[in-house]
């Protein structure tokens, strides 16, 4: 039995197809404009494995675009998704962080994946993937390798106060005007958005068994800080951006089920 | 006594030369890309050069304003709250609350007779600091300068929801898509701004008279919107952006030389 999840982001979509326990298919694609983005996503997943919309039988949407989905047979809130998509990959997790393009979850839940604790940031900017974004385009680095290079210590980090996107910005042509190194300058972006990201968590309490998700979890640089400040590892799945994804996927797989 | 006033805020250096009570010179001057230390001296020789002074005539220099370690050139640095109160007493005596609202920040004093009593700053945020009001021009294609006067043009203003300038940037691109008039959703902005600056005077203690000061003063809108929130007269003083550099250079005449 196939089965999908679509998840659509402010910053990027993505959809997973199940077959019965099996990751099958996924694609993540950046949202474009003109509203071709949710077919797209669907269809990019559907095509490289040879099925089609009717082969699927139930297909959950999810994300802030969740009720966009014109093919979707339900959707599921990305809380309740994330919770469900990290124990696909780690089922011991009781902790998740996603950190999307726009926004920021803690989410607690239980051995089922059942939400039982969650703080959303979706006001500010900070600890997203707007951040990194300012902050690669100001250094004129690709967001994809600012990870690394930010460990990669040259001098020594420097202190940047800002969390906020745009004044970080600014510190940042400030500090290459000064001379520092690009690297050191990305330490210091990373370690304040990594004490951000910290007070959030401190809401709802970190256990062990703490899984990331969302595209700011391939940061490296962002991930080890946090490692470091909670005192514990943290779980990632192969493609950290997939995880909502996949959890509307097991909702469907819960739906096709009831109904046969 | 000739003294010297230097507060280097986040976009723009003002500087004040005093002649005991008389202003001899001042000059405001844009960092653009160069470093602060670097435009702060080209000011200062400028705001000398206007003043008819030389160097060695002046008595003391105060630094002030977020940059104000980078003044290679004063004798001391105060902090923006002292320098606030003490400009705002000379310019409207008669003010207790004073806000002020840069590039980069924003803070509120609570003062009489030139001393601050509390101070309360915002948290920095660019939703609440003047780099919003360019983030905005620049996505509707206009100045900064004409935010203001197309505020009070509004019949619908837009609620802008977003409290992050990032977000902000985002959600006015899909008004201006969904055809909202641009008076509309500048006024929800200055509204926007205007709550913040409400906000920050009610945490240090709201007592009149009320004075706006530093560069979003010089927005009509955001004024406007903040009278209507406040339920009075705000004073906006003639010259907003040098009042912190004005109380530096009285507190340097005051101080005399080391």
């Amino acid at each position: 039995m196939y089965v999908a999840g679509i998840d659509i982001g402010s910053s990027s979509a993505k959809s997973a197809i199940l077959e019965d326990h099996r990751l099958v298919s996924w694609s993540v694609i950046a949202v474009k404009p003109d509203g071709s983005t949710t077919r797209e996503v669907m269809e990019n997943s559907l095509r490289a494995i040879g099925l089609s919309l009717a082969d699927m039988a139930c297909i959950v949407a999810t994300g802030y675009g969740r009720e966009l989905v014109p093919f979707s047979h339900s959707s599921v809130t990305e809380i309740s998704c994330h919770a469900r998509g990290s124990q696909f990959f780690y089922p011991e997790t009781r902790t998740i962080l996603d950190m999307g393009g726009q926004d920021c979850k803690a989410i607690r839940c239980d051995e089922n994946g059942k939400v039982t604790n969650f703080v959303i940031n979706d006001k500010c900017a900070a600890g997203t993937g707007r951040y990194l974004e300012k902050v690669a385009a100001t250094l004129e680095l690709h967001v994809a390798d600012i990870g690394a290079l930010s460990l990669k210590i040259v001098d020594k980090p420097v202190t940047i106060s800002s969390y906020c996107a745009v004044f970080a910005q600014n510190d940042v042509l400030l500090l290459l005007r000064e001379g520092k190194h690009p690297n050191d300058i990305l330490a210091g972006a990373f370690e304040a958005i990594a004490e951000r990201i910290e007070v959030m968590l401190e809401k709802v309490g970190v256990a062990e068994d703490f899984f990331m998700s969302g595209g700011v979890a391939k940061n490296t640089g962002v991930v080890r800080r946090l490692e470091k400040r909670l005192g514990v590892r943290a779980y990632l799945a192969f493609e950290p951006q997939i995880v909502g994804a996949i959890g509307a996927a097991l909702f469907a797989q819960d739906i096709a089920r009831k109904r046969e | 006594m000739i003294a010297a006033g230097v507060d280097v805020g986040l976009q723009t250096v003002k500087v004040i030369i005093l002649n005991n009570q008389k202003i001899l010179s001042h000059v405001v001057l844009a960092e653009g890309r160069e470093s602060a230390a670097a435009v702060a001296e080209v000011a200062f020789t400028q705001a000398l050069a206007q003043a008819k002074v030389s160097r060695n005539e002046l008595r003391r220099v105060i630094a002030s304003g977020v940059g104000r370690k980078y003044v290679a050139f004063a004798d001391e640095q105060l902090a923006e709250f002292i320098c606030l109160a003490r400009g705002i007493h000379r310019v409207l005596p008669s003010v207790s609350t004073v806000l002020d609202m840069g590039a980069g920040k924003s803070l509120a004093v609570s003062c009489r007779q030139g001393i601050p009593s509390n101070v309360f700053t915002g948290d920095r945020c660019a939703a609440g600091a003047g780099v919003l009001l360019e983030l905005v021009a620049s996505v509707l294609g206009i100045s900064v300068e004409d935010i203001g006067k197309l505020s009070l043009l509004s019949r619908e203003p837009v609620d802008v929801e977003s409290i992050c300038a990032v977000f902000m940037e985002t959600e006015i691109i899909s008004q201006i898509y969904m055809k909202k008039k641009p008076s509309d959703i500048l006024k929800g902005v200055c509204q926007g701004l205007a709550s913040r600056a409400y906000a920050l005077l009610l945490s240090v203690g709201l007592a009149k008279d009320v004075a706006f000061v530093g560069g979003v003063a010089r927005n009509i809108g955001v004024v406007k919107e903040l009278e209507a929130l406040v339920g009075s007269e705000i004073k906006v003083p003639e010259n907003p952006q040098i009042i912190v550099a004005l109380g530096a250079a009285i507190l340097a005449a005051e101080r005399g030389g080391s």
